[in-house]
């Protein structure tokens, strides 16, 4: 069985520093598995996610998807990773909710399966109230349910969710809690990241820990060992 | 001092904000907004009166239809009087035809006057810088931006112009709003109220500007990657 992404001695160095903000990362990530990286502030997390999208090319080290170089397959590979970026303003870049929600579909399908995408996310997440609106008028918490949408309305196969429960009212949390459990059922494979605290009820089958930019402990789910 | 600069920081976020409005009674009147264009291209390439006429009733009336917007487009009116009166200052002393050199305009600093001929150009130089934005931003208030470029993202040849605009419009504010906590973060901490540590407080806002919006850009640029399926972003057709 072949892992649909795998990062093999991958570290990251930003432009500038002296200290790697990722060291020697070595993780494989099974088709239709949750695998949660917790971390402090500052371990690390945000950055191994912009490397798995191939975002951040590493510094060392190379990540496969469907072992084959993740950067050979660039441009046509986006459209089946989905990113979710922590702070969901940065993905807001056009003029209305619709807009942004059919940003991806409108590259892949036409205009009417665009449409029909957006709407189906919409209601999914109980925004369709929204799609008229400006991304600008909204609420963080909104914000955050319409990037969600942006990247699901394209049906990636593979999610990266950065902190996705937080800053959401309680209700929602529920909701995104729900959708993603969802989400795995329907075959998709997914990497979220959450502070140190807890996903939350998030059925992770792995727990990554994250530490100064190296992984320090994996627990599996069905494990009763850390390895 | 202080309270002005703040205002105004916040007043050009406000305004730059509220083109994004949505307003849901212009749909099907957007065909205005290339008349507004046109016209802001007559009012920047000619100094025909009939032009500059023509641009302040096209404003008047897209500003009486605004209703609740129309004090916006009155307050960017304002905004741009005061600019061009400060920048155009120089036009009061300047005369036709004579190009001098810093010496000679030290040794001729009294026949620097103002004439009824310099202040003739100094009117139409602010009336000019008044009304060649103002068809396309009183049109843009009117009809809120995402109106325009909804309908802009269905034409391939507008499209990107029209995205490029749009994330201009959305992050501006945010940095304008940034830069406005900064200043405040600062303040609140600051226990001298003068003029000199006043301006040590702006200007040390300068520097976290640039690394913030260098950091915010470049993380804008992944986003905007992570989804975008070609080469090139907001081509909706390269992968059909």
């Amino acid at each position: 069985m072949k892992p649909l992404l795998r990062l093999e001695k991958v570290s990251y160095v930003y432009p500038g520093n002296r200290e790697p903000t990722l060291r020697d990362i070595n993780i494989e990530v099974w088709d239709n598995e949750i695998l949660c990286i917790k971390g402090p502030n500052g371990s690390g997390k945000s950055t191994l996610l912009l490397v798995m999208a191939g975002l951040l090319p590493p510094t060392t080290g190379t990540v496969y998807y469907r072992e084959v170089p993740l950067h050979d397959q660039f441009p046509e590979v986006r459209s089946k990773i989905g990113m979710l970026f922590q702070n969901p303003e940065v993905m807001m870049i056009n003029p209305t909710v619709f807009d942004e929600i059919a940003y991806g579909p409108r590259q892949l399908f036409d205009e009417e399966t665009a449409r029909r995408k957006v709407v189906e996310v919409a209601r999914l997440l109980e925004i369709d109230y929204l799609l008229d609106r400006s991304t600008v008028s909204l609420s963080y918490g909104e914000k955050r349910l319409v990037a969600l949408a942006s990247i699901l309305s394209y049906d990636p196969e593979l999610l990266l969710l950065d902190e996705p429960l937080s800053n959401l009212q309680d209700s929602k949390i529920d909701m995104v809690r729900y959708l993603i459990n969802q989400l795995k059922q329907r075959g998709k494979t997914i990497v979220l990241t959450a502070p140190n605290r807890c996903s939350g009820e998030v059925r992770c089958d792995r727990t990554l820990i994250l530490e100064n930019g190296a992984i320090i402990s994996v627990i599996n789910r069905y494990s009763p060992y850390h390895s | 001092m202080n309270n002005m600069l703040e205002s105004f920081i916040r007043n050009l976020s406000r305004l730059i904000d509220s083109f994004n409005r949505t307003n849901r009674d212009v749909r099907g009147k957007v065909y205005i907004f290339p008349l507004s264009i046109l016209l802001t291209l007559l009012v920047s390439t000619t100094d025909n009166p009939i032009s500059l006429v023509t641009a302040a009733t096209f404003t008047l009336l897209v500003s009486l239809h605004a209703r609740d917007r129309a004090g916006m487009i009155v307050r960017t009116a304002w905004y741009l009087a005061l600019l061009s009166m400060i920048i155009g200052l120089p036009l009061l002393i300047t005369r036709t035809n004579s190009i001098m050199d810093f010496g000679q305009l030290l040794r001729s600093i009294e026949a620097l006057k103002v004439t009824e001929n310099s202040i003739e150009t100094y009117a139409r130089f602010i009336i000019r810088i008044i009304l060649a934005p103002l068809p396309v931003l009183a049109t843009i208030y009117y009809l809120g931006w995402p109106s325009i470029a909804s309908r802009a993202y269905r034409l391939p040849l507008l499209r990107l112009p029209a995205a490029i605009t749009t994330i201009f419009i959305i992050h501006l504010p945010r940095l304008l709003r940034h830069a406005l906590s900064m200043i405040m973060a600062r303040e609140a901490r600051t226990f001298h109220h003068d003029i000199k540590t006043a301006w040590k407080n702006r200007v040390s806002i300068i520097g976290d500007l640039i690394v913030g919006s260098a950091t915010h850009s470049k993380i804008l640029q992944y986003a905007i990657d992570a989804r975008t399926f070609n080469d090139y972003p907001f081509d909706f057709e390269a992968r059909k």
